[in-house]
């Protein structure tokens, strides 16, 4: 299949007036023409399939959000081209805007002043729904996102929970091919997350829709996203599924091992040569933390050895998380500039 | 730069703006709906312009000194001009949608903008009308508190009264763009609370709000003259009160026929410019 989302090394340079240090700086600023240029993305390649759900990650200012707008529209890269659907954002907006939903998780695009249900009837109108595919959309997430009590309230009433649901159904009433969002969970609960999840998952397996999604909550990515794009410094560093970055980053498991007193009443000590291939990271007060790559050092040989010298109370295996694996690459990257 | 060739969003084809009216209308209802919601604030605003028109008109009853005419119009003509001329004016200077430009602009809320597939400056201008004909129907519910405070009298004629609603569209699209133009300002500006003032005083003295402008200084009349203001205020008025009839009232309205066109023609032009700044310097 041809992807829906065409991003073809891309690169956004921003000017910033530079600011006159001293005496009446200020005022200098305003008349002298001296820019520093920002490099906010260099040279950034990917595609995405029709139907794909990716999570665009990276650290904050590695410019994500600067190829999220330039992949909505909002901002014309320096050089390089974008293409959505057959359509280049910026010059034919119209049509863009026709077949993309846009979250903000920072911002909200439902009127402040009014009811909830008031913004989704502008919304209709502004996207030309038909009456009866606005009231089946609208029944339906108000039902998934549990928005019923809320409907009548006005915005500004709303915490912030309700008001990013809102967001949310906001921009999928007209149901759009593509949806972007960009950081739609950054400072919800618990609960209001998982309504959210809900929503994005099902409307990327249910109506097909190709997601775009921006976090710093790797749990969203994790729950969500087959693949990721993992960009830093205005690179892409990687762009795959979740699994091989695991491997390449974090390929050690972590068998933890609660022991229990011997025949003579005390809790033994693992002696590190009887765990052959993997490491003893930790030992204390009878738990040892055994770490092993998976690849290398079968997991059931590794529990024989331990069972049959040692006298176990529990066992468990704790797998790597994304979140260790991104803390691990960005602890490795060199600071440029 | 090479990417910016076709025409950015907000300059409406005549196509798209058939095809957005739905989206308009709503607009204007909801604008409708958030005014009801802060009518408190309307009636205490009405108060400064119906105290205004009382002031006027214990001035001009006291300029006048017995004389029968002052520059053609009788004293009952003066206050009637008075009373309607501030009460039009108060209903074409609405802040509301400037200061929500502003903010839209200052908190980014631009960017959703756009994302819709109708223009920046279509939009703003559905969210203007649908907010003047809110304070439009609290002017017509305050007329008796008006004709209180001030003289209400009947047009000059029947035909004066046509010209005169003519005349008030026109400068009512008139006061719109350059409502408009002074939002627009926000793009380059961070602050532009101290522009809307000097706007606000300009404007209503240019407008011929507290004097009519044929009463004003030689050079002070030539500049209000080359003013847009005097096109939203002062010609629809005097046609009203007969001040201006036939040839003299045509050419008024012609008059605001050209600072439509010119208006317009800056407000696009602006709009690409801002446009511009956004995309490109990312605003």
């Amino acid at each position: 299949m041809a992807p829906v989302i065409r991003v073809e090394n891309v690169v956004k340079e921003f000017r910033k007036t530079r600011r006159q240090e001293g005496a009446f700086g200020g005022v200098r600023t305003l008349f002298t023409r001296q820019y520093d240029t920002v490099l906010a993305v260099d040279g950034v390649s990917f595609g995405i399939e029709p139907g794909e759900l990716v999570g665009y990650i990276g650290p904050n200012g590695a410019g994500k959000s600067t190829t999220i707008k330039m992949m909505t529209g909002i901002l014309v890269p320096t050089s390089g081209t974008v293409e959505v659907a057959g359509v280049v954002p910026w010059r034919d907006r119209e049509r863009n805007a026709m077949q993309i939903g846009v979250v903000f998780g920072q911002r909200t695009q439902l009127w402040w002043d009014l009811p909830l249900i008031e913004s989704f009837k502008l919304i209709g109108k502004l996207y030309r729904v038909p009456q009866p595919t606005y009231e089946r959309n609208l029944e339906r997430f108000v039902e998934i996102l549990d928005m019923a009590e809320f409907l009548d309230r006005p915005v500004r009433q709303l915490s912030l929970g309700q008001r990013m649901r809102g967001d949310l159904a906001a921009s999928m009433l007209y149901e759009p091919r593509i949806l972007y969002l960009d950081e739609p969970t950054i400072g919800l609960d618990v609960v209001a997350k998982e309504s959210m999840r809900t929503f994005i998952e099902e409307m990327n397996r249910d109506s097909g829709t190709t997601i775009v999604l921006t976090t710093h909550d790797l749990a969203d990515v994790e729950r969500l996203c087959s693949r990721i794009i993992l960009i830093d410094h205005g690179h892409v560093l990687y762009d795959g599924s979740v699994e091989p970055l695991k491997a390449k980053y974090a390929p050690h498991r972590v068998l933890v091992v609660k022991l229990a007193a011997d025949d003579t009443g005390r809790v033994p000590v693992i002696d590190p040569s009887h765990v052959r291939g993997a490491e003893i990271a930790e030992q204390e007060n009878g738990v040892a933390r055994i770490r092993f790559v998976a690849s290398e050092t079968p997991v059931h040989d590794l529990i024989a050895a331990v069972n049959a010298r040692y006298p176990v109370a529990d066992l468990s295996i704790v797998e790597p998380d994304l979140e260790g694996v991104v803390r691990q690459i960005y602890g490795e990257r060199v600071p440029v500039g | 730069m090479t990417t910016l060739t076709a025409p950015p969003a907000g300059v409406p084809t005549e196509h798209t703006l058939g095809r957005n009216l739905p989206a308009y209308r709503q607009i204007m209802r909801s604008r409708l709906k958030t005014a009801a919601t802060y009518r408190q604030n309307v009636f205490f605003l009405l108060a400064i312009v119906v105290v205004q028109i009382f002031i006027l008109r214990k001035v001009w009853s006291a300029l006048y000194q017995g004389q029968h005419t002052v520059d053609g119009l009788t004293l009952h003509a003066m206050l009637v001009y008075l009373t309607i001329a501030n009460l039009q004016n108060w209903v074409f200077q609405d802040p509301t949608i400037s200061m929500y430009m502003y903010d839209r602009i200052r908190e980014g809320q631009v960017a959703f903008d756009l994302v819709r597939p109708a223009g920046f400056v279509p939009q703003m201008f559905a969210h203007l009308a649908g907010s003047s004909f809110a304070t439009m129907l609290f002017a017509l519910c305050a007329l008796p508190l008006v004709a209180l405070a001030g003289t209400l009298g009947a047009p000059a004629s029947g035909s004066a009264f046509l010209l005169y609603l003519l005349s008030f569209v026109g400068g009512y699209v008139i006061t719109a763009l350059l409502t408009l133009i002074v939002g627009m300002v926000a793009f380059w500006t961070m602050e532009i609370s101290g522009l809307t003032m000097l706007y606000y005083l300009v404007n209503q003295f240019f407008a011929g709000a507290l004097v009519p402008i044929t009463l004003f200084p030689g050079a002070l009349r030539v500049l209000a003259n080359l003013l847009p203001f005097q096109a939203t205020t002062y010609a629809p008025v005097s046609i009203y009160v007969g001040r201006l009839t036939g040839a003299d009232a045509w050419r008024a309205i012609g008059v605001q026929v050209v600072w439509v066109v010119l208006l317009t023609l800056c407000a696009t032009a602006m709009w690409r410019r801002a446009l511009h700044r956004v995309v490109v310097q990312g605003g």
